[in-house]
């Protein structure tokens, strides 16, 4: 096999290397003393790095710049984003990959993979040491403060030992290689380690963009690894089908598109903190089809926030009774809530000793050289070498109560003031401070403005349970600094990401993994479980996606008759009616100056947020809808969603052609949003409840549409009828049938009773009693539910009524008239709603946690003196 | 604790043992019915190892809770937690224990070692005791610290004083120096306010002195439980007047290598060293690790409580009250 990594004579750029290619490379310096994973100190490219750099520097610039462009679009369709808190920008930040990978060659890795491997047993046997018999402590294996003066440990779980004494399911390692070419660990994250889902999309970008040496090179995969992660969580379970769900905090969360990324990879419910209930020491889920047992809770929420009954109090993102579940052992949490606890950076001046205490094993993978200033003795070691060392927080979260600002602290750039509070601090509470060597990072090539330049980086490593051993994920999460201070890295400062490959050393290692044969699975056609919320979400997408389509309608019809043949200097009663549509309260109501009115008001109307009746409202909501039950959406059409951004208003201003385009553009993403939803979407429940959304919003705006246009005879308001059918989107069904004439009763039939029209109303709740009919009920005597009454009332009024005597019957006469049933339908619609909202959605909760006051009959204490 | 309880009157050792019956009810009322309550019940009185035994204890829950479960705390407390999935607009907790306490010997405070050497002392962790001062060592969110408190505290402990001495100086200190006042602070007051006030309730004064003590070092219990009062002189006592109280508890390591140490238990609102007409009822790092109720309800509108304890002697035939 070509293998032209492992042959080729070491050479600065390769021969085949266009003119382009040098440019690429030719000024690639590596910061001085500080180790270049690309280059070696010779100024040498390695020779694992050589397929890439061929491809690279054999593309001529403007492919590259192709490249780079189209993996930006990947980066946008896939929505890759992330969240900053407190940033009023920072919502959903588009994700910054650096498309170069970083390599490893496959000698290094597996030497760097035991060492990980023996971290996750060290740091699983030391929670569980810690939870339980606490030997170490007693022994003096562990300074006594690493547990006590912990925040993470959590008293409520103490005794406690999880399904197969297993803390870590799934850990995260934060590496960085130091001046002598060796892996350090920065720190380890055992919480809800974030990152490994934001790996597997930057592999398939990187991918994408330089295919040939992916396939020139035995790239490991990553795929086998979240399967084998899953299949361990399923083993603890003890069932053979157990149900998952990841636990995310919400929408606001930073990585939330991770957890909503993993939680489709995994094909479980993403579920928030409400969606789940304890009852009688089992977790469960709210279903539309009632409460379902869930096994395992995939958690990405801290520990602290889980429980509110017996962890904080102020959680309303957590489980009430998750705690008593927890100890029952019917659930496995994963990671073990209060894992944390090992996250502590003073942790890792023990660890060495704890590797030999508990694992009887010298610990393979160093860790960043830190010293506990809990010990006397390291204290004034540290005070006596401030200069060269960073003071940090002992645990995480960093902060203690009462702590004040514990960030960390240069030595070296400490002014005397600062340094003298922090000298009386390390000798009052050292416990709660470590010292750590200044960290040197090495650098990567970073791919900018179509330049290599060496750019500081961290990589994170990923280790899972896959039920017999730890095993870890080959390639990660490869952070660079865009800055050449090599001292410190950060995703929130905005920096970017790497592509990981690590090459394997034999064949099966890096083909795709075949999938787990431990279990058959019998076929079935049932579907998968709607959590409550989501249903609530699905239907609501489906309604503003309806809404959203009907107002663009609308506002093309009121631009077409301002701008084309129709257009008439004093206006038109229809333009009138239609722009009062459209824009909700104009101040003077159909004033003659409506039309100069609306031109004035159309950058508004499209663009403007916070303006109820404009176009970029609906698209908020739409988003919004979206967003929080993205798990559900597939890729296509999050990218239709994505795309339906509202916008900003021009700094130019808009033309009318221009609202015109704007509006043709987002009519067509909604239309193939539509598309997708039926001809690309399974007929489960969520889709039920997505379909029933629109019907129910359609009947709505048909229903206004005909009481706007169609109850007066044609010929009272001219052209009426003619917009109400091109509104209605059947002017062609009518002209086939009934050629040019318009009438008002054949134009209100084939908008209202028509079940052969997919626009009319009768098809509307006829698609909506088959809905309604379909979804879960629990009324064993099988009787009509109200919703199924109410709904079945209206198909029938709808399609027994005889059009030509109700258009011809007048208010206070005999029969229903065409406006009272239109008004009958506007009024049973929201209830229509509300009844399904009330049966299947989650109820907002009003939880109140209530400490009531426990000195109480506290008054009584003076008599008790 | 597995010893039985010594029969009331006077021990061998010398030491008084009283019997009595303390009855704590709760009562929740709600505007609108909750529909789903959960409560994690501490009310006590626990087992105190050589100082206190439980001879009989009932709990009675109104209306019957769907689930109960009983187990015991991180700090050895028994709990309870029950879910209530019926409707309910009136929750009532009544629990009614028998308990002996036995006096404890008083203190050699002058004896014990000096307060500056107890935390290098107690962090070697020669006995369960040990790791069990360990636990409350460190600040918590309602034993907040701040430089001034931390002073005020060190202001009572003579350098290389006995840790003993200087904790009744800190604890007479805090009853000398604060009001008594239930207006002045909230049921979620940290001890840095109730220390700038130099105002507030059992719980504050508490919370105070356990800031103090944990800034310099010393490892310290919060301690909920009942005060046996007594009527006014000619009076006859009045049921319900008794109150949940709260006070602290010292921890003293043991000289000699091989003993436990030993807890001390002082009570900075009446600026005294508790006796025997203290009931311990629950204990933690603070107030939160021992709530005596608290939970999460759905529905139930705005909410009352009524609370009431009695505290009440029993007189048995071995002995006469003291």
């Amino acid at each position: 096999m070509d293998e032209p990594g492992r042959t080729a004579a070491p050479s600065r750029v390769s021969e085949t290397s266009s003119p382009d290619g040098l440019a690429l490379l030719g000024r690639y310096h590596p910061l001085p003393g500080v180790p270049d994973e690309m280059m070696d100190g010779d100024g040498r490219i390695r020779d694992h790095w050589q397929p890439l750099l061929d491809c690279m520097a054999g593309l001529s610039a403007a492919e590259r710049d192709r490249r780079r462009r189209e993996a930006q679009q990947l980066i946008h369709d896939h929505g890759v984003t992330y969240n900053v808190y407190g940033d009023p920008q920072g919502f959903d930040r588009p994700w910054k990959l650096d498309l170069t990978p970083l390599i490893l060659p496959a000698e290094e890795w597996s030497v760097l993979s035991r060492g990980l491997i023996q971290r996750a047993h060290l740091l699983n046997a030391v929670l569980a040491d810690l939870y339980g018999p606490r030997a170490l402590l007693a022994g003096g294996a562990l300074a006594p403060e690493i547990l006590f003066a912990n925040p993470q440990y959590l008293r409520p779980l103490s005794g406690h030992r999880p399904p197969g004494d297993r803390w870590l399911h799934l850990m995260a390692v934060d590496l960085a290689r130091g001046p002598d070419g060796r892996w350090w660990v920065l720190s380890d994250r055992t919480q809800a380690p974030s990152g490994a889902g934001y790996a597997l999309e930057n592999r398939v970008i990187a991918a994408r963009t330089w295919p040939e040496p992916f396939r020139r090179m035995p790239v490991a995969r990553l795929a086998g690894f979240f399967e084998a992660w899953r299949a361990g969580l399923s083993r603890l379970s003890g069932k053979d089908e157990p149900r998952l769900v990841l636990l995310t905090p919400g929408p606001y969360n930073e990585t939330y598109f991770e957890h909503a990324y993993l939680a489709r990879h995994l094909g479980v419910p993403l579920v928030e903190g409400a969606d789940l209930t304890v009852r009688d020491g089992r977790v469960f889920l709210k279903a539309v089809d009632g409460l379902k047992p869930v096994d395992v809770v995939i958690r990405r929420l801290d520990s602290e926030w889980c429980d509110p009954l017996e962890l904080r109090n102020d959680s309303s993102l957590g489980i009430p009774g998750l705690l008593e579940a927890v100890r029952g052992g019917t659930v496995v949490v994963a990671n073990a809530l209060g894992s944390g606890v090992v996250e502590a950076a003073a942790l890792l001046a023990f660890l060495p000793g704890l590797c030999r205490a508990v694992l009887g094993q010298d610990l393979l993978l160093p860790s960043t050289a830190t010293w506990w200033c809990g010990d006397p003795a390291v204290r004034s070691e540290m005070l006596a070498k401030l200069d060269r060392m960073v003071l940090q927080p002992a645990f995480s979260p960093r902060r203690m109560p009462g702590a004040g600002t514990a960030g960390p602290a240069i030595g070296s750039s400490l002014d005397p003031a600062a340094r003298t509070r922090l000298e009386r601090d390390l000798v009052q509470r050292g416990w709660d401070r470590v010292g750590q060597e200044l960290v040197a990072l090495s650098t990567a090539p970073s791919w900018a403005d179509d330049r290599m330049r060496p750019a500081p980086m961290s990589l994170r490593v990923f280790i899972a349970w896959d039920g017999d051993g730890y095993r870890v994920m080959p390639g990660g999460l490869t952070r660079v600094s865009a800055s050449h201070d090599t001292r410190a890295v950060s995703m929130q400062r905005g920096d970017g990401s790497k592509d990981t490959w690590v090459l394997a050393d034999d064949d099966a290692r890096y083909r795709p993994p075949r999938k787990a044969t431990d279990m058959r699975l019998a076929v079935r056609r049932t579907m998968d479980t709607l959590p409550s919320r989501s249903a609530d979400d699905l239907f609501w997408l489906g309604r503003y996606a309806e809404r959203a389509e009907t107002r663009i309608r609308l506002f093309r019809a009121v631009i077409a008759r301002l701008t084309g043949e129709a257009w008439h200097p004093r206006g038109s009663p229809v333009l009138a009616r239609l722009i009062d549509r459209l824009v909700l309260r104009l101040p003077d109501g159909l004033a003659a100056d409506s039309t100069a009115r609306f031109e004035a008001a159309v950058p508004a109307l499209l663009f403007d947020r916070t303006d109820p009746s404009s176009l970029a409202f609906t698209q908020r909501q739409l988003q919004h809808t979206a967003r929080n039950c993205r798990d559900r959406l597939g890729t296509d059409a999050w990218r239709l969603l994505t795309d339906l951004q509202p916008g900003d208003t021009p700094e130019v201003g808009i033309t009318l052609d221009g609202a015109l385009l704007h509006l043709k553009h987002r009519q067509d993403h909604l239309v193939a949003l539509a598309g997708l939803q039926q001809e690309a979407t399974s007929r489960g429940h969520g889709w039920r409840f997505t379909d029933l959304g629109r019907r129910l919003e359609r009947i709505v705006s048909t229903a206004e549409l005909l009481a706007a246009l169609a109850t007066e005879p044609d010929g009272e308001i001219d052209g009426g009828l003619e917009t109400a059918l091109e509104l209605g989107v059947c002017a062609m069904t009518y002209r086939t049938r009934y050629g040019a004439r318009l009438q008002q009763a054949p134009v209100v039939d084939l908008l209202l009773a028509d079940p052969g029209n997919p626009r009319s109303i009768a098809f509307q709740l006829t698609r909506t009693v088959d809905h309604i009919d379909s979804l879960p009920r629990d009324d064993a005597r099988g009787l009509p539910g109200p919703d199924q009454r109410l709904a079945r009332g209206l198909l029938a009024d709808v399609t027994l009524c005889d059009i030509e005597h109700m258009l011809a019957a007048r208010h206070g006469g005999d029969g229903p008239t065409l406006r009272g049933l239109l008004d009958h339908l506007l009024e049973a619609v929201p209830r229509l709603s509300d009844i399904i909202g009330g049966r299947y959605f989650l109820h907002s909760d009003p939880r109140q946690v209530r400490r009531p006051n426990g000195a109480d009959g506290i008054t009584d204490m003076l008599a008790a003196v | 604790m597995s010893t039985p309880a010594p029969a009331t009157g006077v021990d061998p050792t010398g030491a008084r043992v009283r019997r009595f019956r303390v009855r704590h009810r709760t009562a929740y009322r709600y505007t609108v019915p909750a529909s789903l309550s959960r409560q994690i019940l501490r009310l006590g009185p626990r087992a105190v190892r050589d100082r206190q035994w439980i001879e009989d204890s009932t709990l009675t829950i109104t209306p019957p809770p769907t689930v109960e479960h009983r187990r015991r705390d991180a700090f050895g407390n028994p709990s309870v937690s029950v879910t209530l999935e019926a409707p309910h607009t009136e929750l009532r907790l009544e629990s009614t224990t028998g308990v002996t306490v036995r006096r404890p010997a008083p203190p050699r405070a002058p004896e014990t070692m000096p307060w500056d050497t107890v935390f290098d002392r107690v962090r070697q962790i020669r006995s369960h005791a040990d790791l069990e001062a360990m636990d409350v060592a460190f600040p918590t969110g309602f034993t907040d610290r701040t430089d001034a408190l931390i002073a005020y505290a060190a202001g009572c402990f003579a350098p290389g004083g006995s840790v003993l001495d200087g904790a009744i100086a800190l604890c007479t200190r805090i009853f000398e120096d604060f009001s008594y006042d239930g207006s002045a602070t909230t049921v979620s007051t940290p001890a840095s306010m109730a220390f700038e006030r130099r105002r507030g309730v059992c719980q504050d004064f508490a919370h105070v002195m356990l800031a103090g003590l944990r800034g310099l070092g010393l490892p310290a219990r919060y301690v909920s439980g009942y005060l046996l009062t007594h009527p006014p002189p000619g009076e006859p006592k009045l049921r319900g007047v008794d109150a949940s109280h709260a006070w602290v508890s010292v921890y003293v390591p043991a000289a000699a290598p091989s003993d436990s140490g030993i807890w001390v238990d002082l009570d900075p609102t009446n600026g005294m060293v508790v006796g025997d007409e203290h009931i311990t009822a629950a204990w933690g790092r603070d107030y939160a690790d021992v709530a005596p109720v608290t939970g999460v309800v759905t529905g139930g509108g705005m909410q009352t409580v009524d609370v009431d304890v009695d505290v009440e002697e029993v007189v048995d035939r071995t002995g006469p009250p003291v």
